[in-house]
Formats: C-alpha cells, sequence, structure tokens
C-alpha cells in the first residue's frame, strides 16, 4: 500500500543517484527536488520516523551546493545509504524505526534542532544512531600516536571569527574544569558539581553549533553521568575527558582535524552502556536530552555575541582597508586605479543616491512602503558589490551597515522609523560625502583620497542601531510564543516625539536610551533588560590581537620619552612659563598614567599556570603513591602575558622536584618527623616591590646540605675549608651539570634540571632563591618583574658617560676604604666588604672610558649578585633609579661582553643596560684584572 | 562545450559599474565578444534575437530578479540550455539552493577576482 507509492520515489532518487555528478550545481538541484518529493511522499504516507532523516540529507545537499570544498564523495555514501536504508525498509514493510541511517544524518538532525532551540523532537530517529555509534567499525587505539584523525569541516553558517574565538575560549574553560575536577575530588560539594556540569552542557551545545558531533555526544554523556549518578565519578576519568577536549580542540584549532574519542571514554557517548544497553535504547529523560535546550539566557548571550561577531566580521573583515595600519591613517590610497572605471562608480552611485532622499521621505511618513524600501536597500546592496570590486572600502563599509539595517526592515524585523530613518538619512549624507571625496581625488588625479572623520562615529552609531533593535528581537524570542504573539511590543517604534531631543544630543547611544527607557516602563520585562545588559557588557570586552597590543606599548614607550626629553629640554626649562611648565607636568602625569595603563593591558592572571601544576602535583602524587596536599594561594597575581608564558615550564621543574625529592618518599618517615602524613606542597605568589615573587614550598626533608657541599668539593666549586653561607651552598644545584650527578649518585638531593630552571628565570630577567631546613622543608622562591619591557635601572656615571644596572641584581652600595682594596695575585683586584672578599672591576676599563676616576675611594662600588655569585662594580657616582623602557641593540652590537640592551635616557641619548651576570662571570675569570 | 575565447556572452546588471567590472574581467580572460543587459527584460530580448553562448547575471535587480531570468530562459523554446552564472552577495549565498533548483549552471559571490571567474567557466564548460 503506502511502501508502494513510496518505492517509485525511492526508485527515483537512486537513479537519480546513480547518474548525478554531485560537483554539479544543476545535479545537486536536481537532487534536492527529488528528495523534496521523497520527503513529501514519506510524509503522506505517514513514516515519521524517516522525516528527519530525509530532511537531513536535504539540509546535507544545500550544505553541499552553499559550501564548495565539501567532501562530494562522503554526500555521495551518505546520500546512498540513506536511500538503501529506506528501501530496505520498505522492503521489510517496518516502519524504518529499526532501520540504521548513516551518522551524518544524525549530526545534521541534531545541530538543526540545536538551532531551531531545541523543542523535543521524537527521539525515534535518534535511537538507531547510539547503535551506529557503539558499533563504530573503527575503533581508534587509546593513546597511541597515530590517533586517527578526520578533516573537520566548518558549517557554512558559521563564520572563520566565531570559530576561532570559540576554540581560543575552549582551553580556558577546560582548564577551569579541571580545576573544578581536582578540588571535587579534594572535597565534594553540589556547587562545584554543578559547574563543571555547566560547563559541560555549554561545551555540548556549542560543540554541536559547529557540528563537532563526537564533542558533542561526549560531553553529552559526561553531563548525563555527572547528572544522574554522580556518585560513580570516576575523576581519573573526567580528567582523561578533559585532556582528550584539549587534544581534540588543540587539533581542531592547529590542523582543523578531529580525533576520535579513545575507546576508554567510549563509555561517556553511552553512559547505560554495558547492563543496560536497551534500556538506553528506550526514550528516557536522559536520553531525550539530545535536543539541547540551552537556558535562554545564555542563548540570548550567545546569540547577541554571534551577531556582533557576525556584524564585526562582515563589517570589517572582507572590507577591510588594506592599509598598513602603522602607515597614515587619515589618507586611504585608490587601489583601483582604472580612472575611468571609478569615475563612471562615483557618478552612477551619485545618480542612485540623489534618487534615495526622495524614497526615504516617503518612507518615513510610511514605513512600510515595501517597494521604496526594497528600492533603497537594492542601492546599498548594488553599491557595496561594485565597492567591493574597486576596493572602496570605507564605501563598503559604510553601504554594508545600512545595507544590514534596511535587510532587517525589510524582512519585518522592525519598522524603520524615528531614530532608524534618521540614521539611513545620515548614511546616505555620509555615502554622498564619500563619493564627492574619491571624485574629488580623481579629479585632482590623486593618488590617494583623505579618510572620513565623521564614517566611524556613524558607523557606531548605526551599529547602536542595530544591536538596540537586535536585543529587543533576541529578548523577544527567547520570551517565547507570548512576546513573538503581540507585534505591538516587536514593533515598538522608539518614540517619534523623541525625535527632536534625539537631534539635539550627539549621543551615540540616543536610540538605545530611547529603548531603555521605554522598557524600563514595564517592569515586567525584566528579560528585556537582562538582554539589554547583556548587550552593553558584551561591547565592554573586545579581542585585540598582542601583535596590535604590543604596538600600542612600544609607541607609549617612546612618547614616555620623548615626554621626558621635551620636560627636561634646557630651552623649556628656561623659559619658566609657569602655565607652560603646569601644563607640561600635568602632561607628564597623563603620560605616566598611559604608559601604566598599557602595561596592565598586558597583564593576565597566573591562575592558569597555578592550576596546571595542581593537575601535576595531583598526577606525580598517585604515580609515586604519595600523599600531597597542593594549595595555592595569589592565583589573581598578574603578571605580562610574555612572563606567564614562560614560567610554566620552570614551575614544572619545581613542583616535579617537591613531589619527587622534596615529599618523603614513604609517610612512616614523615609520621616518624613527627609530620602529617600527608605532605604539602605551596605555590603562593604575590607582589612586592614592582616585582612578582612566586614561592614553591614543600614540607618535606630538605635539601641535603652535606651530599651537596660534597659534590660542590669534588667538583672543584669551593675549598676545604672556605666559609659558605646555606644560601651559597645551595645554589650550587643550579649550576648546570651539577644536579645529574646528585641524581646518579642517588644522594637525596634534589635538581633535577635545576640549570634549566635558573636559566628561564635569567631569560626573563628574574632570579630564583632557595631556601630550605633539613627536616623541615624547601622553597624556591622566583623573583620575577612584572613585564619584560621595563626594567627597574640604576643610572650610574662613569666619566661622561651614563650606563644603567638593573636594580634587581644589585645588593648594595658602598664608598670603599683604602684599606680594603687588594690585588691579588691572577685574580685581580678584589674587595673586602664585611669580612667577604669580593672581586672588583671597574666598568671604566671594560669600556675604556678615559675620564673614568682611578681612585676607587672617590667612587662607589655597586655590589651586584648572579647565581650567588658576589662581585663589585666601581662607578663614579649614583645618579639614580628609574624604569627604564628596554630597546633592543639591533644585531651589530648583539653578544657584547657585559653589555644586555640599551635604553634612551630623559635627555635623549643612549644608556647602555649592564649585564650583570655577563660581568660577574667576566670578573670571576679575572679576565678583568687589571 | 568547451569554452572558447570567440563565445558569446552576455552580462546582465542594473548597474552599469559592476557590468564594466565584469566585461574588464573577461577581456583579461581572453574573452572579447560580451554583450550587457541592463535588466531581464533586454536580456531576454537580446537572447531572443542572437544566439548566446553563457549568461553572466546579478541575482538583484529591479524589476526582474536573477533567479526570475533564470527561470524564464530555462523555460524558453530556443535557448533553454544556455548555461548561466549568478552572481551573488554573501549574504543571499541561501539564495543559491533555491538558484540550483531552477537550473543554474553555477555561482559566484561577490567581490570576486578574475581568477575566481576563470575558475567558473572552466567548470561550466568542462
Amino acid at each position: 500500500m503506502m511502501s508502494e507509492k513510496i518505492t517509485t520515489e525511492l526508485d527515483a532518487v537512486a537513479e537519480e543517484l546513480i547518474t548525478a555528478d554531485l560537483a554539479n550545481l544543476q545535479d545537486l538541484g536536481r537532487l534536492i527536488t527529488c528528495f523534496q518529493i521523497l520527503l513529501k511522499r514519506v510524509a503522506d504516507c505517514g513514516i515519521t520516523s524517516a522525516l528527519k532523516p530525509v530532511s537531513a540529507a536535504i539540509d546535507l545537499i544545500k550544505d553541499a551546493i552553499l559550501n564548495e570544498s565539501a567532501d562530494r564523495k562522503q554526500l555521495l555514501n551518505v546520500l546512498n545509504a540513506t536511500v538503501s536504508c529506506l528501501q530496505q525498509s520498505t522492503r521489510s514493510g517496518s516502519t524504518a524505526d529499526n532501520v540504521k541511517f548513516p551518522d551524518e544524518l544524525f549530526l545534521k538532525i541534531t545541530t538543526a534542532q540545536e538551532r531551531a532551540g531545541g523543542t523535543a523532537g521524537d527521539t525515534a530517529s535518534n535511537q538507531p544512531q547510539h547503535a551506529q555509534l557503539q558499533g563504530d567499525p573503527n575503533p581508534p587505539d587509546d593513546q597511541s600516536a597515530d590517533r586517527s584523525l578526520h578533516n573537520y569541516l566548518l558549517p557554512l553558517t558559521i563564520d572563520e571569527n566565531m570559530f576561532a574565538d570559540f576554540l581560543n575560549e575552549q582551553s580556558s574553560i577546560l582548564d577551569k574544569a579541571e580545576g573544578n575536577i581536582l578540588s571535587l575530588e579534594k572535597s565534594f560539594t553540589k556547587d562545584v558539581l554543578d559547574d563543571v556540569r555547566r560547563i559541560f552542557h555549554t561545551m555540548k551545545s556549542e560543540s554541536a553549533v559547529f557540528e563537532i558531533a563526537s564533542i558533542a555526544l561526549l560531553c553529552h554523556g559526561v553531563e548525563d553521568l555527572l547528572d544522574s549518578q554522580p556518585a560513580e565519578i570516576s575523576f581519573d576519568k573526567l580528567l582523561l575527558v578533559i585532556d582528550w577536549l584539549k587534544y581534540a580542540f588543540d587539533c581542531l584549532k592547529t590542523a582543523r582535524m578531529l580525533p576520535d574519542v579513545p575507546e576508554t571514554l567510549r563509555v561517556f557517548i553511552n553512559p547505560h552502556d554495558a547492563p543496560g544497553g536497551q534500556a538506553a535504547l528506550k526514550p528516557s529523560p536522559q536520553g531525550r536530552e539530545y535536543v539541547i535546550n540551552p537556558e535562554p539566557i545564555s542563548a540570548m548571550h550567545s546569540s547577541v555575541r554571534n551577531q556582533e561577531l557576525s556584524d564585526k566580521k562582515s563589517a570589517d573583515e572582507p572590507y577591510a582597508p588594506p592599509v598598513d595600519a602603522s602607515s597614515e591613517k587619515t589618507s586611504l590610497p585608490l587601489v583601483h586605479m582604472d580612472v575611468d572605471l571609478l569615475s563612471d562608480f562615483t557618478a552612477e552611485v551619485q545618480e542612485h543616491i540623489d534618487t534615495i532622499d526622495q524614497r526615504l521621505l516617503v518612507l518615513e511618513n510610511d514605513p512600510a512602503d515595501q517597494e521604496n524600501l526594497n528600492a533603497v536597500f537594492r542601492v546599498f546592496h548594488t553599491i557595496k558589490g561594485a565597492a567591493g570590486f574597486l576596493a572602496l572600502d570605507e564605501i563598503s563599509k559604510l553601504a554594508h551597515m545600512t545595507e544590514n539595517i534596511l535587510d532587517r526592515a525589510r524582512k519585518g524585523e522592525f519598522q524603520l522609523s524615528g531614530g532608524r530613518i534618521d540614521i539611513i538619512f545620515e548614511a546616505v549624507d555620509e555615502m554622498k560625502r564619500l563619493i564627492q571625496t574619491i571624485h574629488t581625488a580623481i579629479a585632482s588625479g590623486s593618488s590617494s583620497y583623505p579618510s572620513s572623520p565623521t564614517l566611524e562615529p556613524l558607523i557606531q552609531r548605526i551599529q547602536t542601531v542595530a544591536a538596540g533593535s537586535q536585543v529587543l528581537q533576541q529578548a523577544g524570542a527567547s520570551q517565547g510564543p507570548r512576546r513573538q504573539m503581540s507585534p505591538s511590543h516587536q514593533d515598538r517604534d522608539p518614540a517619534p516625539e523623541q525625535a527632536p531631543v534625539q537631534n539635539e544630543q550627539p549621543d551615540s547611544f540616543f536610540s538605545l536610551n530611547a529603548e531603555v527607557a521605554d522598557l524600563q516602563e514595564n517592569p515586567d520585562d525584566a528579560m528585556l533588560n537582562s538582554g539589554m545588559h547583556v548587550s552593553l557588557k558584551m561591547r565592554e570586552s573586545i579581542k585585540v590581537d598582542s601583535e596590535r597590543l604590543d604596538k600600542l606599548i612600544d609607541a607609549i614607550g617612546e612618547l614616555v620619552i620623548i615626554e621626558s626629553m621635551i620636560r627636561q629640554d634646557s630651552s623649556i626649562t628656561s623659559l619658566a612659563s609657569s602655565v607652560l611648565l603646569q601644563n607640561i607636568s600635568q602632561m607628564d602625569k597623563i603620560t605616566r598614567e598611559l604608559q601604566q595603563l598599557a602595561m596592565s593591558l598586558r597583564m593576565i592572571p597566573v591562575k592558569g599556570t597555578f592550576q596546571k601544576m595542581a593537575r601535576v602535583v595531583r598526577d606525580l602524587a598517585k604515580k609515586s603513591n604519595k600523599k600531597i596536599e597542593f594549595i595555592s594561594s595569589g592565583e589573581d597575581a598578574m603578571l605580562d602575558k610574555s612572563v606567564v608564558d614562560r614560567i610554566g615550564d620552570p614551575l614544572i621543574h619545581l613542583v616535579r622536584n617537591s613531589v619527587d625529592h622534596g615529599i618523603e618518599a614513604s609517610s612512616s618517615h614523615r609520621v616518624a618527623a613527627d609530620k602529617n602524613e600527608t605532605g604539602k606542597i605551596e605555590l603562593n605568589a604575590y607582589h612586592k616591590g614592582g616585582n612578582i615573587f612566586i614561592e614553591v614550598k614543600d614540607d618535606g626533608g630538605g635539601l641535603d646540605k652535606k651530599s651537596i657541599l660534597a659534590k660542590a668539593k669534588e667538583r672543584g666549586l669551593t675549598r676545604e675549608g672556605q666559609v659558605l653561607s646555606d644560601r651559597e651552598i645551595f645554589n650550587f644545584i643550579l649550576l648546570p651539570g651539577f644536579s645529574t650527578a646528585l641524581k646518579l649518585t642517588e644522594v637525596s638531593g634534589r635538581g633535577v634540571g635545576m640549570d634549566v630552571v635558573k636559566r628561564a628565570m635569567d631569560d626573563l630577567r628574574g632570579n630564583i632563591d632557595i631556601e630550605s631546613e633539613e627536616g623541615a622543608g624547601t622553597t624556591f622562591t622566583l623573583r620575577l618583574p612584572l613585564t619584560l619591557a621595563i626594567i627597574d635601572g640604576m643610572l650610574v656615571r662613569i666619566g661622561s658617560e651614563r650606563y644603567i644596572i638593573p636594580t634587581l641584581s644589585i645588593v648594595e652600595a658602598v664608598r670603599p676604604e683604602h684599606d680594603s682594596i687588594t690585588s691579588l695575585v691572577n685574580r685581580g683586584e678584589m674587595i673586602t666588604i664585611r669580612d667577604n672578599i669580593i672581586p672588583l672591576f671597574r666598568l671604566g676599563t671594560l669600556f675604556s672610558i678615559a675620564d673614568a676616576r682611578q681612585d676607587p675611594a672617590e667612587g662607589i662600588v655597586i655590589v651586584v649578585e648572579d647565581s650567588g655569585k658576589m662581585a663589585g662594580i666601581l662607578v663614579d657616582e649614583l645618579l639614580g633609579q628609574q624604569s627604564i623602557v628596554i630597546k633592543s641593540m639591533g644585531a651589530t652590537m648583539k653578544g657584547l661582553p657585559g653589555v644586555s640592551g640599551g635604553s634612551i635616557l630623559s635627555d635623549g641619548r643612549v644608556g647602555i643596560i649592564i649585564d650583570v651576570a655577563g660581568i660577574v662571570k667576566l670578573a670571576m675569570s679575572g679576565s678583568l684584572a687589571g | 562545450m568547451p569554452a572558447n575565447a570567440n563565445m558569446k556572452i552576455l552580462v546582465v546588471d542594473d548597474f552599469q559599474t559592476m557590468r564594466r567590472i565584469i566585461r574588464n574581467y573577461l577581456r583579461q580572460l581572453g574573452f572579447n565578444n560580451v554583450e550587457e543587459a541592463e535588466d531581464g527584460d533586454v536580456a531576454l530580448e537580446k537572447l531572443k534575437e542572437t544566439a548566446f553562448d553563457f549568461v553572466i547575471t546579478d541575482w538583484n535587480m529591479p524589476k526582474m530578479t536573477g533567479i526570475d531570468l533564470l527561470k524564464k530562459i530555462r523555460a524558453a523554446d530556443n535557448f533553454k540550455n544556455i548555461p548561466v552564472l549568478i552572481i551573488t552577495a554573501e549574504a543571499e549565498k541561501e539564495n543559491v539552493v533555491q538558484a540550483a533548483q531552477a537550473g543554474v549552471n553555477d555561482y559566484i559571490v561577490k567581490p570576486f577576482t578574475p581568477e575566481v571567474l576563470q575558475t567558473k567557466i572552466e567548470k561550466i564548460f568542462s
């Protein structure tokens, strides 16, 4: 009966599939028509279970039409499989319920429902999918290097920016989840559990939007498990999930590849797997949950954001001016130098624009006039299209933004009245100006034209107007049918009677303000208001790539220098005009603020890094069978991003050492030493004096001073009888090669690769300090500069030259007595400071400064320290301490002994920054003896 | 039917600048036998008068849209098999499905380069 009707259609489709060339648009078009007929038949015959697969198939063909890079072969396979599934089920007379449709269809269904806002449909067509996924023919081997990767194609409806943002966000989200899981393991609280579940829920929803089925399913499974059986959670497994997700997002980010879910994690995909396998196929509340119902707020939130993103993309990206950001902004090149074409274009646009005014006036009186609305829309649309070809970016952008508003008015999202029609008028005027500017430029034979100062503000206003209505619309949608069915709310006009007020105030938020006021009159419209906040809040955060930030910081650095040059210029100070001086000091203040602000832009909290350490401790402790409690504090301390990025590895080294060597191997040792059975590792970060300190502290056995000393003697690093401070002894472990020797002899020391840590600290211009008490534990303290762009430096004078010594390395400055200086054979000059004999050398000699003072007693000795070794540097005078913006010295000056960089001093002269480590090394080798 | 340099091409767009741009592109690609039409009616007239090998039409035009023109071409007696390339804007891309069902040979998204146009022509006439 019914199957007969359908068989004919199925055969027709099957035949079409055999002859079709899926790369051919015409064939694809025919296929869609075939499938649409099939869909109608399926519906007529009441085979509801096949409705979704067939419409999904249609969607897949549509995707192929819209996306030329879509995999045609795969599509053909899926379509063929779909048809044969249907054929099979009609032949057997059943209702296709037990038919296994291809995975891709299922994915399509999920994401389509996801987009539709998650109305719970019948799950019948989803169920076979479970079976399909479970029985995946190629189970990938877990953890192996050649995990199979699949190409991932971005769904066409989603733009690249959105996807990039999504991927970028995931790592911090996963870090957060990881932190939560670790704390759950420690103490189980419902709040944290909810947090974790929410994270998986959001990730599931978002992944589904991006059509990443494996991740969506995995997250779904985890969410399900957290929901139903939180008691049965294996934290190890959860952490594995996190690891795999990190890896998967990494693959997506770097290679657009998607790895298979490893076998070990597949249990999550259907948590009711083993015994209750059948039960899972029944539509249980959880099973139904594939139809994901995002909370209204988050839906609104993300739609607003998506809208913003796509606006941003379409407004900036395809039409982004091809001008170098650093080049002069006020003038844009005429890239397309076909002068004839350009002048024809301007003339034609002029013509079209002239007709718009008339049409807009009609529209103002009758906003529903579709004909005029369409005509105005088309003009902007056409201008945008042509301007795109001619690389006239300003015109293109303006036309695009205006077209957007008009298009939405056309679609009935709002009426073109009040502030909206005003903004269109403004856009027309601006367009006229832009065209005129280009026309003038061409006429004068110029190859560039000045950019419009009024364009950006206008675009912003257009965006505001667009955003205002966007919120209205979004909020309306999330309010459900009631709101959608009340057009009086939707079409609420932003108060025409307020129009004159609007014109008076140049405030770009005029339209929005009107709407806010409007909304607040309705107290039950709380949702609308919160939507507004979302929109406003979204505007506050902008993603900027770090390179641009660096450029800004560089420029501000230059500004600071030039500002202080002006301030100290003798011709200015000699003018002694009090007003001028006052203004200059005001400028000075602002410049400093600007500099601080700029620096703070790069600052990020160390939290992420600390969280990683929590994981390291946990895993290592498990591995080595030690009970260790990890405590961290001060995670909110901010550091320059480049510093944060580079302290990860050294910290891992330190933390690993603390677990491996710091905490005693067996808890009985600890108990015997009257300590808590559970070891403790603490990670603290805090600010002190313009630096950040990071402490890695354990309450383990402490460093074995004796073995270290013995080793040092063996290696000739110290002599018998030499008195060394604890600090000096501990510092030996920072020497390259020292630690491995310790390890080889199995002495209970530590410091595997401590030289690596030391080197990293040197690179970051920080240092490391070790405190340890035998039996009580060890503390490593890292001192780091807040930023790498600026150092705190001591400005010193030698003769007529000035140098900068990083304050971080300075221990003290003393005026030496004559008799404290001695000359030792082969070791050059030495100075005795409080019973310590340290090498002394004269910068004047190293840099051949002729007018340097020769008598040390007339100068100052600056005692510097590096790696626990001290040296004295003789200078003529201390000039003061200041923040120094570091400038690279360029390739020719690289590698000069004793010099690490340069800076421009406030009088505009170059100051050389002394490389203390290099000088100490030179001093120790005695080669400076002179 | 391979593309040859002498084939007669009809460019349909209501915007003169766009017609010129496309004509320039085609010239760069070696096609010099190009005629223009400013709307669908003019295009149909021309198609009736002379035999064209290829039609490039804009989507968004007043009076007759690109898809209506396409449908009329496909419904015509003596030129229904003429290859048609439709020009669309990114935002209108969704319409392409409709065009595909109406029998368009290919589509191209504004703004495009001569190279993209060339690939499309090569694909249509392969």
